[in-house]
């Protein structure tokens, strides 16, 4: 089980600003499959909301 | 996902509410639960009712649902009742343990008659009422997807001949590939991106609006690109001059070099020298010449004329010594006598000084009176005796030695006026000389690089003057350029620049973060097949009866094994058998690295550890002497592995592995009025106990299945 992921390494070349905003979003996506019992449309639209909020104030 | 519970009621032949309870996750590393079966007592109804749970599948009755009620329970309800049957799992999942359920809902028509009225999918809730289930809204269903991937579910729960035939004989070339996929929720990254997209298109939307309202900052941009642009300009020219500037110099020094290199061997510099020096020589005797005038000059006028009236001396001395001897001249005549004389008849004295009364020395005084009278005055006395002085012959500082000496010094200055004279004119010769001899040397090239050396000279003036002009220019641009910026960040600090700044880098990282989650699934997906062969190589190789080893193939991710460097799917028997478990407790090793590892970098998708396997018919395909390494297996490779197994495999190298590796043990006991069951298949052998896995019920009633723990 020596080997690993190459994302790590991809995201260590990018800074950690970028690394932050690379999980934020992908735990919003990942996670929206999981999470609350919302409709597919509102939820895709919240979390694509979400996004922008990230990507635009890093939040 | 691991499970704490599998229910089952009226579900397929299970009659009424059957449950199998796992040993507690927590404290067990590897729980094997062993379910002894007796043939047609419906083991394989597991795997269908986990597949009717998980994957919603129809079972081959789509248009009847009912059939999946069990018929026994059917037969025994009455019209009108309601008769439910469902499939229940207690599973891990990320938000805890959940209870979920699908459900058929039927009313009975008639005994043995059902009518479907509704499948759902519902999830228990703890509510204070007490606990209630909840009908799915979509979440459900996609937890229950991301549990078991639909394209992995062969793989969890095992059918045996089935899977090993698709796998190893490469009839699912998508399949696992597709499940993989499913395991980083591919769907998920490429909605990721395709969001992010959508949000860079919409700042690129939002840019278009700002850069329309924001035309004076547009301006001032494009004055301080064109400022920039002159600055550019101005610092090339600048360059440039200043390298003709340094070419110039160089030229100027390599001339002076040339010349200087071709002046020697030809004394041209001792011969500038010699001319030089030559030159001043001829300058110092015009000099010379100059100063003889001079002195000439102050001579003639300090002689005072003297050597023209030489001549005269004679005479005038000879008139002045018979002045002399009349008394004329009185040699003797003093300051007191004469004034004595003088102020005479007021002094009634003598001029001897004794008194003299004019009643008795009256001739004296008539005598001195006539002598007054003569007498001449005292300055001209005075003079005409210097006079005589001067002209008598033996007087050093006479008139005579002072003429002759007069003559002298003009014979020296005339004299050596003359030299000066023969000298310039023999250095104006040398001079001549020495000029003549130089034009002799490489004059021509001399002057040509004196020429080019004036010309590099000028160049380099002119570029001096160019260069204060262009760094007028320049500093002029700078400060152009220093107020531009300061007006456009006031523009930006206040305006839509400020925003078009902001969304610009916003944009950028949109689209780096787009690009980067494509490059990224990229990356993890490509990941797969080398950790796969890793995997499968470590379960199978040790293992193989043959030696042989295993071999994942690239595209489709399917087994295969390698021997003597051939790799062959055509195989069979125990090494089939082996592969394909390797193969599948990998894949479950692969899914839970992929979580370890996006959880390491701090993704979390969803709750993917480890997982139960549900094994049905793993030792059926496998001949004798290979049914004990299948069963060394199965132990300790997984947290959670149910083998089903019927009674005619329950043999005794099985039995013996798996038995004491057992830590829960179920038996599906068949009730039936039928006697399709030979004796000795009526019960199976767990640690020298007989198991009952039949039971006689009327023989009008229907057969069915139930579950029973057996104590251990």
């Amino acid at each position: 089980m020596s080997k690993a992921l190459p994302l790590d390494k991809m995201l260590s070349e990018k800074g950690d600003e970028f690394r932050s905003l690379f999980v934020k979003t992908m735990n919003l996506y990942l996670g929206s499959h999981v999470g609350s019992p919302v409709a597919d449309k509102d939820k895709t639209a919240r979390v694509r909301q979400q996004i922008e909020d990230i990507v635009k104030k890093g939040k | 996902m691991l499970f704490s519970h599998i229910q089952f009621h009226n579900f397929l032949t299970f009659k009424g509410t059957h449950t199998l309870e796992f040993p507690d996750p927590e404290s067990t590393d590897h729980a094997l639960m062993l379910v002894l079966a007796a043939n047609t007592a419906g083991k394989t109804s597991i795997i269908r009712a986990l597949r009717f749970l998980f994957c919603d599948d129809p079972l081959n009755h789509p248009n009847d649902l009912d059939k999946l009620i069990n018929d026994a329970a059917a037969a025994e309800a009455s019209a009108n009742d309601t008769v439910n049957g469902w499939v229940q799992v207690k599973v891990s999942s990320p938000r805890g343990l959940r209870t979920i359920r699908r459900r058929i809902e039927t009313r009975c028509s008639k005994p043995g008659l059902l009518k479907f009225r509704e499948k759902v999918l519902e999830e228990q809730r703890h509510e204070r009422a007490g606990d209630k289930f909840v009908t799915d809204e979509g979440e459900i269903q996609r937890a229950l997807s991301l549990m078991v991937p639909l394209d992995l579910f062969d793989y969890f729960f095992f059918e045996g001949e089935s899977l090993a035939d698709r796998l190893v004989g490469g009839k699912s070339s998508q399949g696992i590939k597709d499940g993989l996929a499913t395991l980083i929720q591919d769907h998920q990254w490429e909605e990721a991106v395709s969001s992010v997209r959508d949000i860079e298109r919409k700042i690129g939307r939002d840019l278009e609006k700002l850069a329309g309202q924001n035309k004076e900052y547009q301006e001032m941009v494009g004055k301080l690109e064109s400022i920039n642009i002159q600055f550019t300009r101005q610092s090339e020219e600048k360059s440039a001059h200043e390298i003709k500037r340094a070419d110039a110099e160089k030229v100027y020094s390599q001339c002076e070099i040339d010349i200087q290199e071709l002046s020697k061997g030809k004394s041209f510099e001792q011969l500038n020298r010699d001319l030089h020096t030559a030159r001043s020589k001829f300058d110092a005797a015009g000099k010379q010449i100059d100063d003889c005038d001079k002195e000439i000059g102050r001579l003639i006028g300090v002689s005072q004329g003297l050597p023209f009236y030489a001549d005269g001396f004679e005479d005038a001395l000879l008139q002045l010594e018979v002045m002399r001897s009349e008394n004329l001249l009185p040699a003797d005549v003093s300051e007191g006598f004469v004034n004595r004389i003088l102020a005479w008849p007021h002094t009634q004295a003598c001029i001897c000084g004794r008194s003299l009364d004019p009643k008795t020395h009256a001739d004296q005084r008539k005598c001195i009176e006539d002598y007054r009278e003569r007498t001449m005055a005292v300055d001209l006395n005075h003079a005409l005796l210097s006079l005589l002085n001067s002209l008598e012959s033996g007087a050093v500082r006479g008139f005579k030695a002072r003429a002759e000496n007069s003559v002298t010094e003009l014979q020296d200055a005339l004299s050596k006026r003359d030299q000066a004279v023969l000298d310039q004119t023999d250095y104006q010769d040398k001079v001549a000389g020495l000029e003549q001899q130089r034009q002799q040397l490489s004059v021509e090239e001399i002057q040509r690089l004196q020429k080019a050396q004036r010309e590099a000279n000028d160049t380099r003036l002119r570029c001096v003057e160019s260069l204060k002009t262009i760094e007028i220019v320049v500093k002029r641009l700078q400060h152009d350029r220093g107020q531009m910026d300061t007006e456009i960040r006031g523009l930006q600090q206040g305006g839509a620049a400020s925003q078009i700044i902001k969304l610009i880098s916003t944009q950028k990282k949109a689209r780096e973060l787009a690009e980067f989650i494509e490059e990224a699934r990229i990356a993890v997906k490509n990941t797969f097949h080398s950790k796969l062969q890793d995997l499968v190589s470590q379960y199978y190789d040790p293992v193989a009866p043959d030696g042989s080893k295993a071999h994942v193939d690239k595209s489709s991710l399917l087994p295969a094994i390698r021997v003597d460097g051939e790799v062959r799917k055509n195989i069979g028997g125990a090494q089939r058998q082996l592969l394909v478990l390797s193969h599948i407790v990998s894949l479950a090793q692969l899914r839970k690295w992929l979580h370890d590892e996006l959880s390491k970098i701090g993704i979390a998708p969803g709750r993917i550890d480890e997982h139960c396997f549900v094994l049905d018919s793993v030792f059926g395909p496998v001949a004798d002497e290979f049914r004990e390494k299948c069963a060394e297996f199965l132990v300790g490779k997984a947290r959670q592995v149910v083998v089903l197994v019927a009674s005619q495999q329950w043999d005794e190298t099985v039995r013996s592995r798996l038995e004491k590796a057992a830590n829960k043990v179920y038996r599906l006991v068949r009730c039936t009025g039928k006697e399709d069951l030979k004796p000795e298949e009526r019960t199976m052998k767990f640690r020298k106990k007989e198991i009952e896995v039949f039971r006689r019920i009327n023989p009008t009633e229907k057969s069915y299945t139930v579950a029973e723990e057996v104590s251990l």
